[in-house]
C-alpha cells in the first residue's frame, strides 16, 4: 500500500493503519528500536507502541515521509525505555558506546555562555548536518540517529571500518568547535 | 547528562537527510575466482615479500594496477575507482564512446561492455557492467555504471598547495623510500616551526585537486594542514588512527599528520 493511502488510514481513525505500518514498516522499525535495545521482548513493545504513536499523531499530523516519521517515534520510545531499564547502569549494545562518543560534542562550559533550549539545539544540529558533505552527514547519522555499529555503516557505504572512526572521529570535533562557536552550553 | 541531550537533539534531523542516509553504495566485486588465485598468489610470496612490502608505502602493491580491473580507451588504462560506488543511471553529461575492446588481465569479465565518457572529465570512464550487491538477504547481482579513472587519479593521494600537488606518502612508491626514512609516513609529531595554513576541502574523489587546498580523498576534508616554511617538499594534514595493541588492552586513538610530498609525475609510477 502507497504510503499516502496508509496516512489516509489513520486520517479516517481506521484501524488497518496499524497494521498495514507493521506489514511495510515493522522490519525498518525493529531495526532502529534492536540497534537501542538488544532485547527481544522490548523491541516488539516499542514497536508496538510506535503505530500507537502514530495513531495518537495523525490526525492532526500529516507525515511528508512515513518511514522517517515512524522510525522518530521508535527511536524516541526505545531511548525511553532504555533509560528507564538503565537508570543509573550503563546498559549494552552500541547506544552506551555511541552516547560516550558524543561526549567528545560537549563543549567545554567554562568557554560557552548560554545553555540552549532542546528546540534550539535541535535547529543548530540540523544546521550543522545541512553542512556537512553528503557521505559525511551520512555516516554521522547511521552512528548517532540509527545507533549502527560502525561495521554496520562500513558495510552500508562501502567503506572501511577505521575510514567510518575516522570521519565520525572528524565530525565529532566539528561538532564540538560548531557549538562552541555558536556560544551555547548543552 | 549532556550527551543525552545531544542525542535527543540529533533525533530531530531533517526527514529529507535520514532518507537519503538510507541510500546504500554498492560494492563492486571482480571476478572471486581470480580473488582467490591472487589471494594464493600472496600467500606463497609472502614470506619473501614481507621486507619489502613492509619497507614500502601502504598502497604500493595497487600503484601498477595489479589486482584492479582495467579497460584500455586510445591506448589509456583506466582502473576501476577505488570508491567502489557504482550508479543506476548514466551521469549527466557522460555520452555513449563505444564497446570496451581492449581489457587489463584483471578487466576480461568487461569485455563488450558499452562505456560512456565526457570531454569535461577526461581522467573518468564510465562502464555499463555487472555489479555485486551485498545486502542483509544475500548477495544480488544487477548491471550498474561504474566508474574507471586513470592511474594518476586512481592510485595517489593529493592536495594541492601554492600552485604545487603534493602526494601522501602512504600513495608514493620509488623514491619513497627516500622520503620515507627523512620525513616518515605517519608520524604523531611534526617538526617545531612548522606553520598552519589552513583546512583541506575535499574537491571530488578520483580527480586531481584544482583549487588550494582541494584533496581527493575524503579522509582528509576538513584536516589542519601544516607546512615547514625551512623545507617545501614537505606538507602534513592533521589525522588519527586506531591501533589495539595488547599492552594497549583496547582501541586506541591516535591524532597525528600523514605526510604529503612534492608530487612528481615522471618518478614512474
Amino acid at each position: 500500500m502507497e504510503d499516502t493511502n496508509i496516512i489516509e488510514l489513520y486520517w479516517e481513525r481506521n484501524d488497518d493503519a496499524l497494521s498495514e505500518s507493521a506489514a511495510k514498516y515493522g522490519r525498518y522499525c525493529r531495526k532502529i528500536a534492536n540497534n537501542i535495545l538488544h532485547n527481544h521482548e522490548d523491541v516488539e513493545e516499542c514497536v508496538n507502541d510506535t503505530w500507537l504513536g502514530a495513531w495518537n499523531a495523525m490526525p492532526p499530523h500529516r507525515p511528508n515521509k512515513l518511514p522517517t516519521f515512524l522510525g522518530k517515534i521508535t527511536r524516541n520510545i526505545s531511548y525511553n525505555k532504555f533509560k528507564s531499564l538503565y537508570a543509573n547502569k550503563r546498559g549494552n549494545g552500541e547506544l552506551p558506546i555511541a552516547l560516550d562518543e558524543l561526549y567528545d560534542c560537549i563543549p567545554d562550559p567554562s568557554t560557552v555562555e548560554n545553555e540552549v533550549e532542546e528546540a534550539e539545539l535541535e535547529k543548530l544540529i540540523n544546521q550543522f548536518l545541512h553542512s556537512l558533505p553528503e557521505r559525511q552527514c551520512n555516516v554521522f547519522l547511521r552512528r548517532y540517529w540509527f545507533v549502527e555499529s560502525t561495521s554496520e555503516v562500513a558495510n552500508h557505504y562501502a567503506m572501511t571500518q577505521s575510514n567510518v572512526r575516522m570521519v565520525l572521529s572528524r565530525t565529532r570535533r566539528l561538532l564540538k568547535s560548531y557549538l562552541e562557536k555558536e556560544g551555547i552550553v548543552i | 547528562m549532556n550527551e543525552e541531550k545531544l542525542f535527543n537533539a540529533i533525533g530531530g534531523a531533517d526527514e529529507d537527510l535520514l532518507e537519503r542516509s538510507e541510500k546504500k553504495e554498492k560494492r563492486v566485486k571482480v571476478n572471486w575466482i581470480k580473488w582467490g588465485s591472487l589471494a594464493a598468489c600472496l600467500i606463497l610470496i609472502s614470506g619473501v615479500a614481507f621486507y619489502f612490502i613492509n619497507q614500502n608505502a601502504k598502497n604500493a602493491g595497487t600503484q601498477t594496477g595489479a589486482g584492479v580491473s582495467g579497460i584500455i580507451i586510445d591506448g589509456v588504462t583506466f582502473y576501476e575507482s577505488g570508491w567502489k560506488t557504482a550508479v543506476e543511471e548514466c551521469p549527466a553529461g557522460f555520452e555513449y564512446g563505444g564497446i570496451v575492446d581492449s581489457v587489463n588481465e584483471d578487466g576480461k569479465y568487461l569485455l563488450n561492455s558499452k562505456y560512456y565518457k565526457n570531454a569535461e572529465f577526461p581522467e573518468w570512464i564510465y562502464v555499463y557492467c555487472k555489479v555485486w550487491d551485498s545486502t542483509p538477504n544475500g548477495e544480488v547481482t544487477s548491471m550498474a555504471y561504474v566508474r574507471f579513472v586513470t592511474a594518476e587519479s586512481r592510485f595517489n593521494d593529493f592536495i594541492l598547495y601554492n600552485g604545487q600537488l603534493y602526494e601522501s606518502m602512504k600513495t608514493y612508491s620509488d623514491e619513497g623510500f627516500v622520503f620515507a626514512d627523512l620525513y616518515g609516513i605517519e608520524i604523531e609529531t611534526i617538526p617545531e616551526g612548522c606553520v598552519f595554513v589552513g583546512s583541506a576541502h575535499l574537491e571530488e574523489v578520483d580527480r586531481i585537486p584544482r583549487t588550494d587546498l582541494g584533496v581527493n580523498h575524503t579522509q582528509y576534508d576538513q584536516s589542519d594542514v601544516y607546512i615547514n616554511p625551512n623545507d617545501s617538499q614537505v606538507l602534513y594534514i592533521s589525522t588519527s588512527w586506531y591501533t589495539a595493541t595488547e599492552k594497549e588492552k583496547k582501541e586506541t586513538l591516535h591524532n597525528g599528520y600523514d605526510v604529503f610530498v612534492r608530487y612528481n609525475p615522471d618518478k614512474g609510477e
